[in-house]
This record gives structure tokens, C-alpha cells and sequence, in this order.
């Protein structure tokens, strides 16, 4: 991830310089500096685990009045939401997670039961999109990733069976 | 004889006196097993006074308590400067109450901040909008909408007793808030051992339940702690009716995050700058372990920028055992301080201390959450860590809000942390003095459309590196193979990247004209390790180089290692025990050193003479105080 800018050493100049030999302006400081660029958030080098008796269940919200919801400097609106819940133990919250991932879509907002045995998940993406992207992928799959960067990853059956972990989970309706 | 100038002849007193560990003797007057300020303090209260035979604070036994007793004080003292162990409690008695508003600010109300930052080339306006986010519509939390929807809660330590605010004010307010947790935890309570000794030392200290905005963002958060700010000045009033009415010092403000809450306490200064509320001036920020979520792609929910302080001061602590902020993403905001577009007046001090894991920073999170990286054993356990931050977080407010120059010397590593002198761990520090101390000689940078000539120094000298590698490079905290790396948590600033394998290499940089205005006192540089797979340097083990200074005077050279560590890579939690974690340190070498300090300057070397081979990061070389 390191910017490398390589340059010919020029090591034969020490030889001829003596103190006080150069001077030139100082280097300009009005300009902008070079920003970091960076990469959106990957699972492609974590390892993935299975989580035998780890459940989930994923309900589709409706709102009768719709919810306001941060996004970048500003805000939308949404009048649908995608909550995830999972079952199993030990999950933990922090300050970069934890991070669910439905059908390679992230979110991170996340909360932690105090007993740690259940997690919550909102997707403000529509289920159709969610959808979508299972297709893409080839199947239904989510993954519990403790916290942004970490490896390995958890993935969750919706059934508790390891088997079952791509196969589409039934989908409950909800109304608020 | 007024205040200042016993306080002046202290100073001059004690700058002189150059024994740094002298056996306690008769000057101990409060009897704490050293001598320091607070002694001091006891007898300038006392002087011109008479007292009776055999007063501790009458150290010449002359009945009158004199000039000549602090003097005589002053050369007894354990610490330059005459330095108190920042752990200490202070002269104050001090007392706890909870200011409790209930759930009365309604953040979807604020109207949103055009923020901007021209210098760096932000120049579209962007409209930044608040709310208690609905993201999580399963927050229990304000159920009743009708009064607002976050709590307006508060933990207040202040010197005084019962609600009667301590003699010697006004004081200056220090607001902390908490990071992410679960909804039912009060984290907001797990700072009371800064809270206390703070207040103990004259500052009034407010911890923030944020537990309202627990689903909500940092930019949110950080308004959140501009309302408590414009409450404090309500409070401070005339008229007010508070405990607190002309108790508060509003000039200076300090602001301490823990995680999230380490963010948040920068975006409520960016709110401030582009929008500034009346009535109150932030001066310094410290963050503890603090996420960087601004300009992630991954945090779709806040705004795509990124801060660059200056002019407010800033402190970051770090666990390099932090198994949640793992990639010490900080490292980030901590280097885009003082920005050479933007210096501004803005002390930077960062700490990073071996060992210390993210949760023990606050008590209450230790207990209810204990150590997030469950391996107990390896972590630095929770009372040492708050030991140490402690020490770094008094002595930088006391010396940014204060002014106090002994305490500055925590910061800059002349006088060690107490605890990490007991062997307990190792701690990394930066500091830089703000703009106006503070000379650049290099600064590395790669600018767009400007990059760096490293044929030449910042002073337009002529730079010389033979018989070694030297590139511009960002500095990266963690081993470029680290999956956190994917999220572009690498280096913000540029440095010089040093490689060598023959202890003939050398780095030098040359000056036409004497770079150092009058009045900075030392040579100073950033400088670490790097946590790669491959490494010529010595596993484990410190790096050193010798510095060799040219002046008209002659040429003279020390030793990096006799003023600062070059450290290796702190272990990390991983697989891969060969690597670690690094920062750049400070290393403060007094001009002194080099001779006579008023000789003309005109070259600096380093000579990569001490070990065989290595690699390393060097970045703005400076002069400085």
C-alpha cells in the first residue's frame, strides 16, 4: 500500500560539495498534498469459519412513517429497512464493528446484546438489492466479521447447520 | 513581590539546576517522599512570613520564610523543572455530581454546517447535517420524542466540596466522551480517575453519557458535544442560577475521546471552526484510541473529508495491543496535524505504549467488557495503562491549558513516564512544538504537481545520501501484508526511508544560510522502524545512528541512542509474531550538544555508523524548542 517514488541516487555529489555550494528557493507550500486513496471495505483475503449452531433470520421492515437516516455529510429517507438477527454467543462490540456482511454487502450498523448472544443488523439497502447481489454472488451468505480488517471472518447458517449456509433464508415481513 | 515573579525565579532557579534524581531531603514539606512544585507552592504561599522555630517551609532556619528558602528549595528538587509526578492528586479537595437535563436536545432540529477547508483544497461548500439517526430503529433509548431525543447528561468532577465550587477559579472545563458500547453500560462513568485528579489540579471535568447517540454517527456525536458546551456557557453565566455561574474558564477548552468518541471530539472542533458557537474556545483535543471514520469508504453513513487540525492542540494515545482499532488508524489524524499548508500554533504529542489494549483506557469498560483481545496475560494490565496515560494526558493539559513548562517535559521524553521508569512497559512518543517553535529543515512531503526534490532540503540546501537507499515514502504503522492495510489505513505523511547495509552510509543535508532562528534550542527529527516481513534491522532490538552537526564552530556528533530510543516494533496480536507495530518517535537533541549553540549552522549528517544494517523512517527535521 506504500507510494513509492523511486529516484536515481546521485551519491557522486557529495563528493564534489562543499557547505554553503547551492542555494535555490524554498520549496513551494501552497499546493495540495497527494490524498490517501482508499480502498472500500474487502472480505477477499479473510478466512472464512463456519459457526455450527449459529443462527440468523433476516425480516424486511416497513415504516408507516418513513426513518431519517445519515448518509455521508447529509441524511435520507427511508421507508424500508433489511434487519438482520443473528443467534450464537460471544459476539462483541467495538468501535470498528462488528461488521455484518449479506451477500458480500457490509454494513456496520451493528449492535451487541449485553450477554452477547445476539446481534442486530439494519441494511438500508432494499431486499431486492440484497437480492441482487446473491445472485451475483451465486448464493445467500452472511458473514460475522468482529470488526473492520479482522480475519478470520465467521459464517452464519440460517439454519445452525454449516450446510445450509448459502441457501436463501425465509424472509419475514414486518410492519412498524 | 507578585506571583509571576516568584514563579519567575523559580523558573530561571530551576533551569539551572541541572540533577535530575536527588535523595529526598528536608525540602519534602508535605512530606510525599519528593521534593517538587507542590512544595515550592507551599512556601511561595508563605513567604515574607514570619514563622516559628523549626517550620519545615524555613529551610535556613531563619524564623522568616525568604527567597532564600525556595532557593534553597529549588536545589533539592527530584525533577527539572521541579516536575510533579503527573499521578499525583493536587492541592484541591474535590467532589462528583451528574448533571442530568434528561432527554431535551433534539439534534434533528440543529440546522446543518457548511463546512469548508480551502487550505486543503476543500473548497465546496458541504452541508453536514445532524440527527439522532434512525438507523437503528431499535434504540429504546429517549422513548418520549416530544422533549428531544438525546440525554443531556453529564459527570462533573470539580475542586470544591458538596456543590461549592473551590476558591482559585475560574477554571478551565475539560469535557471527555466515551466510544461505542452497548446501550445499557455507563461508560461515561469510566474516566472518574482522570476526573478526579484533574480536578484535584484545578480544571473542571465533564464526562458525556453518550449513550443517546450510541446508533448514531461521529458527526452527530461531535455536535452533541458542542450542545453540552453551549449548555456549560449557559451555565457560566451571570444570573444562572448553576453551581457553576463565573466558575468556568471557556477560553481554553480541552476535549478527551476515548475510540469513536476520539473522533467525534475533532468533528466537534471542525464544527466550531466553520460555524463557531459564542461563549467558548476549544484549545486542545486528546484522543485515546480513536477511529478514523471521516473519508472511509466503509462508513457510508459520514462525510467524505478529512481534518486537518491547527491551532487547537492535540494529543493521541494509543495500546499497540488494540485488538479493535487495530491498525491504529489515528495515526492518520495525528499526522494531518499541523499540516505544512496550515501549521497553525498546534503542539502535537502522541503516545504509544506497549502492550495496552483499547477497553482498559476506561475502567468501566475493563470490568464489563474486560480485554478485547481475550489473551489475558499478554496485555498491559488496566491500572498500568491508565497509569501511563494518565501522566501524558495531566501533562499535556497542563501545559497547553496551563502553560506550565515542567509538565512539558513528559511530553518531550526529558523527564521519563514514572511508570514506565518502574519497568512496567515502554512507551514511543512524538512531540512537536507549534508553528511558531518550530523550524523545518525536511519535511518530505510529495505534493501534487511538486514533489519532493530530495536532492534538496526545505531550506533549498543541497541533500546528500551515499552508499544507502533513500526514497519518500509513506510512513505505515502496520506490515504492508496486514488485512487492515486493505482499508488504506497506511501513512498520511511522507518520510524519508533509509536503507543501509555499509557503515559508511550517510545521509547529509546542507545550508546555505543558518536556518535557526534565535531562540530554538534543539535539533529534532521523527524517526522509527518498519514492521516488514524482511528487515536488515536487528530483531527486537532499538536501532541507533550517530548525528553529526557542522558549524563554523567545527563539526561535533552524538548518538542518537544517548537522547531517545529508536524502537522496535511493538509486538502485535497476530499470527505472524515477526511483526509488529511502529510510530515514529522524537528524538530531542539540545544544539548544546553540538558545541556552542550560537555558531553558524551549516550542515546536518547522519551517519548510519552504529549498526551494521537497517532500515528506517526519518521525517521532519527540524530545529525546534
Amino acid at each position: 500500500m506504500k507510494d513509492r517514488h523511486k529516484r536515481n541516487q546521485k551519491g557522486h555529489l557529495g563528493r564534489i560539495l562543499a557547505p554553503g555550494l547551492v542555494l535555490l528557493e524554498l520549496l513551494g507550500l501552497g499546493l495540495p498534498r497527494l490524498s490517501v486513496a482508499l480502498d472500500p471495505p474487502t472480505l477477499e483475503e479473510a478466512t472464512i469459519v463456519d459457526t455450527p449452531q449459529f443462527t440468523y433470520e433476516i425480516v424486511e421492515v416497513r415504516f408507516e412513517k418513513p426513518r431519517n437516516i445519515s448518509s455521508g455529510a447529509g441524511r435520507i429517507s427511508r421507508s424500508e429497512m433489511v434487519k438482520v438477527v443473528a443467534q450464537g454467543e460471544d459476539f462483541r462490540q467495538r468501535a470498528t464493528g462488528p461488521v455484518l456482511w449479506l451477500n458480500g454487502i457490509p454494513t456496520l450498523r451493528t449492535q451487541v446484546t449485553e450477554d452477547g448472544r445476539s446481534l442486530e443488523a439494519w441494511f438500508i439497502e432494499p431486499l431486492q438489492t440484497l437480492g441482487e447481489a446473491a445472485d451475483k454472488l451465486g448464493r445467500w451468505e452472511l458473514i460475522y466479521q468482529p470488526h473492520a480488517g479482522a480475519s478470520p471472518v465467521f459464517r452464519i447458517s440460517p439454519t445452525g447447520h454449516p450446510g445450509d449456509a448459502t441457501e436463501r433464508p425465509v424472509i419475514k415481513q414486518q410492519y412498524n | 513581590m507578585s506571583r509571576y515573579f516568584l514563579w519567575a525565579l523559580v523558573f530561571c532557579l530551576t533551569t539551572f539546576q541541572t540533577a535530575y534524581a536527588q535523595p529526598v531531603t528536608s525540602g519534602d514539606i508535605n512530606r510525599d517522599g519528593v521534593v517538587d512544585r507542590d512544595d515550592l507552592d507551599l512556601v511561595s504561599e508563605a513567604l515574607n512570613q514570619s514563622v516559628g522555630l523549626g517550620d519545615p517551609r524555613d529551610l535556613d532556619n531563619d524564623q522568616r520564610i525568604t527567597v532564600l528558602d525556595l532557593r534553597k528549595l529549588v536545589l533539592q528538587c527530584s525533577n527539572p523543572l521541579c516536575a510533579i509526578d503527573p499521578r499525583k492528586l493536587g492541592p484541591f479537595p474535590t467532589s462528583l455530581t451528574v448533571i442530568d437535563e434528561g432527554c431535551n436536545f433534539d439534534l434533528d432540529l440543529e440546522l446543518p454546517v457548511s463546512w469548508t477547508d480551502p487550505p486543503f483544497s476543500f473548497t465546496t461548500p458541504i452541508q453536514v447535517s445532524f440527527g439522532d439517526d434512525d438507523g437503528f430503529p431499535g434504540d429504546t433509548r429517549c422513548p418520549d420524542k416530544s422533549r428531544g431525543d438525546v440525554d443531556m447528561k453529564a459527570r462533573v468532577h470539580f475542586p470544591g466540596s458538596g456543590k461549592v465550587v473551590a476558591l482559585g477559579g475560574p477554571f478551565p472545563l475539560v469535557l471527555i466522551l466515551h466510544g461505542q458500547q452497548s446501550f445499557d453500560t455507563p461508560g461515561f462513568e469510566g474516566y472518574d480517575y482522570l476526573g478526579e485528579l484533574l480536578a484535584s489540579r484545578g480544571f473542571i471535568v465533564a464526562s458525556i453519557d453518550g449513550r443517546s447517540l450510541l446508533d448514531s454517527t461521529i458527526k452527530s456525536r461531535g455536535e452533541h458535544i458542542r450542545e453540552h458546551l453551549r449548555r456549560f456557557v449557559a451555565r457560566n453565566a451571570p444570573g444562572s442560577g448553576s453551581f457553576l455561574e463565573g466558575q468556568l474558564n471557556l477560553s481554553k477548552v480541552a476535549l478527551v475521546g476515548h475510540s469513536r468518541g476520539g473522533e467525534a471530539v475533532v468533528a466537534a472542533w471542525e464544527w466550531q471552526r466553520v460555524k463557531p458557537d459564542p461563549g467558548y474556545r476549544i484549545a486542545a483535543i486528546v484522543a485515546i484510541a480513536p477511529v478514523q471514520f471521516f473519508g472511509d469508504p466503509g462508513r457510508l453513513e459520514e462525510p467524505n473529508f478529512t481534518s486537518h487540525l491547527r491551532d487547537v492542540h492535540y494529543q493521541i494515545i494509543q495500546g499497540s495491543h488494540d485488538c479493535d482499532v487495530a491498525d491504529f488508524q489515528g495515526y492518520r489524524q495525528y499526522d494531518r496535524a499541523a499540516d505544512i499548508r496550515a501549521v497553525g500554533e498546534t503542539l502535537k504529542s502522541m503516545v504509544f505504549v506497549k502492550d495496552a489494549n483499547h477497553n482498559f483506557f476506561n475502567v468501566v469498560w475493563e470490568s464489563e467488557f474486560g480485554d478485547e483481545c481475550k489473551d489475558d496475560g499478554v496485555v498491559l494490565d488496566g491500572n498500568i495503562a491508565r497509569d501511563i496515560a494518565t501522566v501524558y494526558i495531566h501533562a499535556f493539559l497542563q501545559t497547553v491549558i496551563k502553560g506550565r513548562a515542567d509538565f512539558r517535559l513528559y511530553l518531550t521524553g526529558d523527564i521519563p513516564n514514572p511508570v514506565v521508569e518502574l519497568g512496567k512497559t515502554t512507551v514511543a512518543i512524538d512531540f512537536q512544538t507549534p508553528g511558531l517553535g518550530f523550524v523545518p529543515l525536511d519535511h518530505f512531503e510529495e505534493l501534487p504537481g511538486s514533489p519532493h526534490d530530495k536532492t534538496r532540503n526545505s531550506k533549498g540546501g543541497l541533500v546528500v545520501a551515499e552508499h544507502m537507499t533513500y526514497e519518500e515514502q509513506r510512513f505505515a504503522s502496520l506490515d504492508p501484508s496486514s488485512p487492515a492495510l486493505r482499508f488504506g489505513y497506511g501513512g498520511e505523511t511522507f518520510a524519508a526511508y533509509f536503507r543501509w547495509e555499509d557503515p559508511s552510509a550517510r545521509f547529509a543535508s546542507l545550508f546555505t544560510a543558518d536556518p535557526r532562528p534565535l531562540g530554538l534550542t534543539h535539533l529534532s527529527f521523527r524517526v522509527g522502524q518498519l514492521p516488514q516481513p524482511i528487515s536488515p534491522n536487528p530483531q527486537g532490538q532499538n536501532q541507533d545512528f550517530t548525528v553529526t552537526v557542522a558549524t563554523s564552530a567545527g563539526v561535533r556528533s552524538v548518538r542518537v541512542s544517548d537522547f531517545a530510543p529508536i524502537h522496535a516494533p511493538f509486538p502485535i496480536p497476530t499470527p505472524k509474531p515477526r511483526l509488529g507495530k511502529a510510530v515514529m518517535s522524537v528524538v530531542r537533541i539540545p544544539l548544546r550538544a553540538f558545541n556552542n549553540p550560537l555558531s553558524t549552522i551549516l550542515g546536518v549528517e547522519f551517519r548510519f555508523d552504529q549498526i551494521g544494517a537497517g532500515e528506517i523512517m526519518v521525517d521532519d527535521i527540524r530545529f525546534t524548542k
